[in-house]
């Protein structure tokens, strides 16, 4: 469960990216996140996964105040958080199954563990035959494959995607799409930042609409339809 | 803490990605730690001379022909003795005079056998304790009593100018060499920065999917310790060869500072350029980390 406390937060330059946020997502929710460019969504999951601090409020995941962790439990806070990224963010000089491993590795899992789950998630994603290429070789969408299978590989029990499907065709947006539901549905919570009107109205879950810091909106079964909140 | 195979496999990888940029740190680390090994063996050299300088400051005073030989024995040399800056006191004859001379100048002694008096005087040679003390003690020489000095020599404003400059090299030295070691701690640790922020996208990545700050340090400490290692062993064998072929080829070439020789070691050199450059890996890596993990939590 993650729990959003009247949190804002203003960057050093002024910008206001929150401006007293407060909501809930339960467990194994699936939650779309729309709203303009610069509305604050980045801002909005960098806090769920403490890559930013709110300027006041506090968030909490799983009832802790993550806003309080010291410096060394962050790294463990993230391990059960993925992240997925529109740029992929992946290790160029690394195999794919190397970088879907890399997550297990940092914890400290043995080989024959990251082995296991390298083939599993690669199975699921649908890249089994691709585990020996670098990302160089793979196409955008099978890169924004191997960046879930890393966010996935440890099983977290929270999904963050930014903009996943930002530079990816229609065709291969629903395949990411589809990925993401079978992930929901078993059991992790999907946080959806997105771009992407036919998403988001086809799948008819929860939407929560930003504009210039602030939540306008915030509808179960909701769509696109933002410009009506502001 | 992550095994050691985990570690050395990602200082392999994160070398192998930048090792242009781990050649220009070898390259500056090197140069810096000659620099170092050269200064310490110049240092070396300059002390032995500096010693052989200071051990052999002496006055000479020659003696007029007809002087009082009881007077000057039983006397003067005693007297003399007894000033407290004075440590030795030599008498040389007028045949002892010749001797030295004679040997100093072997081509002298043909001239020698022809001349049939010896127009050498005799002298006192009287060797002072400090390079402070050829001045005053040439002056009260000049009050002795029972003897007439014909003339003194003691080098006067020359000796004391280059012990005096010495004196004030070696206490610059120490402020330098300490600036110089922080200096090169700073270059170093630039360097080695350098290369890690070329892979500040990679540490991001490590941070993002829950690495600790240590599991994202070690590679990057290992990698400043290979540094320093190959750097400090590239310096010595520069330092060993300027050693040979400068210090010393320089030294023969001036007839004051012929026959010297440092008496540092090459395997002090050595072991204290390898310490200098590992530490200097280890800080450098150290700095350069946690600015960059710093950035971000």
């Amino acid at each position: 469960m993650i729990e959003f406390n009247e949190v804002s937060k203003v960057y050093d330059n002024g910008i206001v990216a929150l401006n007293n946020i407060s909501l809930r997502i339960d467990k194994g929710e699936f939650v779309f996140l729309i709203g303009p460019s610069g509305a604050g969504k980045t801002t909005f999951l960098k806090m769920i996964f403490h890559e930013e601090k709110p300027t006041s409020g506090q968030v909490f995941i799983d009832s802790r105040d993550i806003t309080a962790l010291r410096r060394h439990e962050i790294p463990y806070l993230r391990r059960n958080i993925g992240v997925v990224f529109q740029d992929f963010k992946l290790l160029n000089d690394r195999t794919v199954g190397d970088n879907v491993g890399f997550a297990l590795k940092v914890m400290g899992a043995t080989s024959a563990l990251i082995a296991n789950q390298v083939n599993k998630v690669l199975d699921q994603v649908g890249l089994s035959t691709k585990k020996r290429m670098y990302p160089t070789q793979l196409s955008g969408g099978e890169k924004q494959r191997v960046c879930i299978a890393r966010a996935i590989v440890n099983n977290p029990a929270i999904l963050v995607t930014d903009e996943p499907t930002g530079n990816l065709d229609p065709y291969i947006s629903w395949e990411i799409m589809k990925l993401m539901i079978d992930i929901n549905s078993k059991g992790t919570s999907v946080i959806f930042a997105t771009h992407n009107r036919e998403l988001v109205d086809r799948m008819r879950k929860r939407v929560l609409v930003l504009k210039d810091g602030r939540l306008v909106k915030d509808e179960q079964r909701g769509n696109f339809d933002y410009e009506s909140a502001l | 803490m992550h095994s050691l195979g985990y570690i050395l496999s990602e200082t392999w990888i994160s070398m192998k990605k930048s090792a242009t940029m781990l050649f220009s740190a070898v390259v500056i680390i090197t140069t810096a730690l000659s620099m170092l090994g050269f200064f310490i063996v110049s240092q070396n050299f300059l002390k032995v001379v500096l010693r052989d300088v200071e051990n052999n400051l002496q006055i000479v005073a020659f003696l007029e022909d007809g002087f009082n030989e009881r007077t000057l024995s039983e006397v003067i040399i005693p007297s003399v003795r007894a000033y407290s800056d004075v440590s030795e006191v030599i008498y040389v004859d007028k045949e002892k005079a010749r001797e030295e001379l004679k040997k100093d100048i072997s081509e002298l002694n043909e001239i020698f056998s022809i001349i049939e008096d010896n127009p050498l005087p005799s002298s006192l040679r009287i060797k002072v304790r400090s390079p402070e003390a050829l001045e005053t003690v040439a002056e009260r020489l000049k009050k002795e009593n029972g003897i007439i000095i014909d003339e003194i020599t003691y080098g006067g404003e020359n000796v004391r100018n280059f012990l005096r400059a010495s004196e004030k090299f070696r206490q610059f030295s120490v402020i330098f060499l300490t600036l110089f070691i922080i200096t090169s701690v700073i270059v170093t640790s630039a360097t080695i920065k350098l290369t890690i922020y070329s892979r500040k996208s990679d540490i991001e990545i490590m941070k993002l999917v829950g690495a600790t700050d240590w599991y994202v340090k070690w590679p990057y400490v290992i990698e400043g310790i290979i540094l320093g290692a190959l750097s400090s062993f590239l310096a010595i064998m520069l330092v060993v060869f300027l050693k040979n072929s400068a210090i010393l080829e320089i030294a023969k070439s001036i007839q004051f500072l012929s026959g010297f020789k440092t008496e540092v070691s090459m395997l002090e050199i050595g072991w204290k350029l390898t310490a200098v450059g590992i530490l200097q890996g280890i800080i450098g890596a150290l700095w350069s980390t946690s600015s960059i993990l710093s950035e971000k939590e």
